[in-house]
């Protein structure tokens, strides 16, 4: 007992002297870590674009309940995260309510209304990606911001079966990872969704 | 059949036997009648046969003359005539008595009778002319006497010997019939002896039989007892039957006499095992055992009761020696017992006392030591007590370093919360820096890269920032079990504290005590030394009184010895004298 003691006790001291010492040493990698962590970087950047930007599309990539969807960059004016939405009476069903940015009024739409897809999924946290065009202005509310990527145009299947009227004019294609890509041009001047006018 | 059982023996065995003598009687009077008939036949057979020979005789005679007169008549020899004639004259009387006696015999049968008279008169013809050849033979007349010879004589004879023949075949017939009846007789007798022997040696068997299991196994089995009692050995049981001839009687009066000696011997039995209380009355004036069987009984009463009233009075004097004498003995044993008692007693106090002692000595010794060791034992309970003082403040000290550690962990988390938030903008922010320089252009390409950078350090950092809440979890829950165990350990530290406070009380009472009882072991001591020297002297002179008991008890034991002789000699003569069982009256 006292022998079992007397190990548990020197095996804590030396533990905690350890721990002294990593903590003296301060946030520093070690050399190897940081040489090895550098060559990875400089790989990385050293890649050769694979596709060329013309045969390719720049796409913000978000979450939505169990759905992935992708929407050109050029249409993204920005992404924010939502700190307080108002509800507001009166409006159609895929209209989720308003914010403010930066002094202006913008309304966030809901795709899985506009989509008739079913409320499922962990709600991680609420972002909006607000889109701009010449004509309109509005944010689309997602789950998470998954970032940029270039997607060729190969992998976009455009031909669509069993979508009619809005979905069609919404949803250009499916890509290689099932992500559904948004129409951004397509949205930003399609009268359905243009909420400002009807005043 | 049962008035025939009860017949007279004697009149069984006539009855028997006569059935017997009739049997042979009657055997023997048929064969007498068929022998007689044989008899008489025979006698005519014989008659007979007489007769026959006689005639025989008679026609020799009649041949023989008639051949000598043709001889001389051929010879012409007339001398020859006078001897014929004296042959004939001699012959001739003879012949006629045979024709007379065949006359006589065949009176009874009618032909035959006929035929010998046919014959005598045909003779008497032939005699007369014969006599009349003889008288031609003696005048030379010889071709006379032959002329008559070869025609009337010679017809004659013929005509004879025809009726000899016939007269031949009538008797040869008769002959035959007698020898045919004695024979059909000779049968029929033989038949009937056999018959009748058969059912007589029947008969013969059944009534032997019958009389040997009537007469002959009664008397065996009679016998068979009689040699029993010869013996002595009477039979439990007689098998006697209830007829009433004499095997019957004799075997009644046999199991009588059983009876008689059975109960005689049952008598003698119970005299044998001293009841005198029976008797057996004589069966008649002549029975000689039963009257001496009386008196005998009679006389052993009388000297019984007399040895009886003697042992009564001995054996109750001795009873009294005996009782005076074993209390004598009883008293003295109860002294010497009492005596060694007290002997053994002192003996065992005696020896309790050295025990006594040498445990006081021992208990001195023992209260010494347990004083120093309660001494030493108050010490170390007060050392123990310091030491769990210190245990105390140092569980306290742990606890406030948990306390501290618990605070800092706290706003260790607080912090990775904020450096959670600070990646999340950053990647927002990186999102944003790609989107600004996807709306610059080609000019924004190089900014678009440090975008991309800005997002993966920002996720770098959150899935770090996850490390280490992960590994602030199980620090905390860590901590939480450190914290129990030292509220236990406080705990537990405290009931010993409060424990070794208690003993250290119980320790000093106890120090107290064992100082008291060492002073009284001591005292104690003193006293048991003293009080064995008293023990030993008054074990010496109860050691005195003890030989004197016991010389005492020796007398007492031999007295007692004898007496009981003597008692047991009279208990014996009573319960002899009692196994005679008088009768009432007489022990009254």
């Amino acid at each position: 007992m006292t022998q079992l003691d007397s190990s548990l006790w020197r095996n804590l001291h030396q533990q905690l002297g350890e721990l002294a010492n990593q903590l003296a040493q301060g946030d520093a990698l070690d050399p190897q870590q940081q040489t090895s962590l550098l060559q990875a970087r400089s790989q990385q950047w050293a890649k050769p674009p694979t596709e060329s930007e013309s045969q390719s599309l720049s796409v913000l990539a978000f979450t939505l309940g169990i759905k992935t969807y992708g929407v050109e960059l050029a249409c993204v004016d920005t992404v924010r995260p939502i700190k307080h939405m108002t509800e507001l009476p009166g409006t159609p069903p895929y209209v989720r309510g308003i914010i403010s940015l930066n002094g202006r009024m913008i309304s966030v739409l809901d795709l899985r209304v506009l989509l008739n897809l079913p409320h499922q999924g962990l709600a991680d946290r609420n972002h909006v990606v607000v889109m701009r065009g010449e004509e309109m202005e509005f944010g689309l509310l997602a789950d998470r911001i998954l970032g940029v990527s270039n997607l060729p145009y190969s992998q976009i299947q455009t031909e669509q079966a069993g979508l009619s009227g809005l979905q069609r004019n919404l949803i250009m294609g499916i890509s290689n990872q099932q992500w559904t890509i948004l129409d951004g041009p397509q949205m930003l001047t399609e009268p359905a969704l243009c909420v400002d006018d009807i005043d | 059949m049962t008035w025939l059982l009860n017949l007279r023996t004697h009149t069984k065995l006539m009855l028997a036997f006569s059935l017997v003598i009739i049997g042979f009687a009657s055997l023997l009077y048929l064969a007498q009648t068929s022998l007689r008939t044989i008899q008489k036949n025979d006698e005519n057979l014989n008659q007979l046969g007489r007769d026959l020979a006689a005639f025989k005789d008679f026609r020799f005679n009649i041949q023989y003359t008639r051949e000598k007169i043709l001889i001389a008549l051929q010879s012409k020899n007339a001398a020859e005539g006078n001897v014929i004639a004296t042959h004939i004259r001699s012959i001739q009387e003879q012949n006629s008595k045979i024709l007379t006696t065949l006359l006589a015999h065949a009176a009874k049968d009618q032909a035959q009778y006929k035929l010998v008279n046919e014959v005598t008169r045909l003779w008497r013809d032939y005699t007369v002319v014969r006599d009349q050849q003889v008288q031609l033979l003696t005048a030379n007349k010889f071709d006379e006497a032959l002329t008559l010879a070869m025609s009337t004589q010679h017809n004659r004879i013929q005509h004879l010997r025809e009726l000899a023949y016939q007269l031949d075949t009538e008797v040869a017939q008769k002959i035959r019939l007698l020898v045919q009846n004695n024979n059909q007789i000779i049968d029929q007798q033989l038949d009937r002896a056999l018959w009748l022997g058969s059912v007589l040696i029947l008969l013969t068997f059944t009534l032997t039989i019958m009389l040997s299991r009537s007469i002959g196994i009664p008397l065996l089995t009679l016998t068979n007892y009689a040699k029993q009692i010869c013996v002595g050995d009477i039979p439990t049981r007689f098998d006697f039957t209830l007829r009433r001839d004499e095997v019957g009687e004799l075997s009644q009066a046999f199991a009588r006499m059983g009876e008689y000696l059975k109960t005689l011997s049952r008598q003698a039995e119970r005299l044998a095992e001293g009841d005198l209380s029976a008797s057996v009355a004589a069966q008649s004036e002549q029975d000689v055992l039963g009257l001496s069987f009386a008196r005998m009984v009679e006389s052993l009463c009388q000297l019984t009761q007399e040895m009886q009233e003697g042992i009564v009075v001995i054996a109750s004097a001795s009873e009294e020696i005996f009782s005076t004498a074993g209390k004598v003995a009883s008293s003295v044993h109860e002294s010497a017992a009492s005596i060694t008692e007290i002997a053994t007693t002192i003996e065992e106090v005696k020896q309790t006392a050295h025990l006594a002692h040498k445990r006081a000595s021992e208990v001195n010794e023992a209260s010494t030591r347990n004083r120093q060791i309660a001494f030493s034992g108050c010490d170390a309970v007060a050392q123990s007590l310091s030491t769990m003082a210190q245990i105390r403040e140092q569980m306290h000290a742990m606890a406030e370093s948990i306390l501290r550690l618990g605070e800092q962990s706290q706003a260790i988390s607080e912090i990775v919360a904020t450096v959670n938030e600070l990646a999340e903008q950053s990647n927002l922010l990186g999102v944003n820096a790609s989107i600004e320089a996807g709306k610059a252009g080609d000019a924004g390409k190089g900014f678009a890269v440090v975008a991309l950078e800005v997002k993966a350090l920002a996720e770098q950092s959150k899935l770090a920032t996850a490390q280490v809440r992960n590994i602030l979890g199980d620090v905390q829950r860590a901590m939480t079990r450190a914290a129990m165990a030292a509220e236990q350990g406080s705990k537990a530290v405290d009931l010993g504290f409060e424990h070794a406070r208690s003993s250290d009380e119980a320790m000093r009472q106890l120090a107290e005590s064992l100082e008291q009882s060492s002073d009284m072991a001591q005292q104690i001591a003193t006293t048991s030394q003293q009080q064995l020297a008293g023990m030993d002297q008054v074990a010496m002179a109860i050691n005195n009184l003890r030989q004197t008991s016991h010389d005492n008890a020796a007398g007492a034991n031999q007295v007692g010895q004898s007496t009981r002789d003597l008692h047991g000699l009279g208990g014996r003569l009573k319960r002899l004298a009692s196994q005679f069982k008088l009768p009432s009256r007489q022990t009254a």
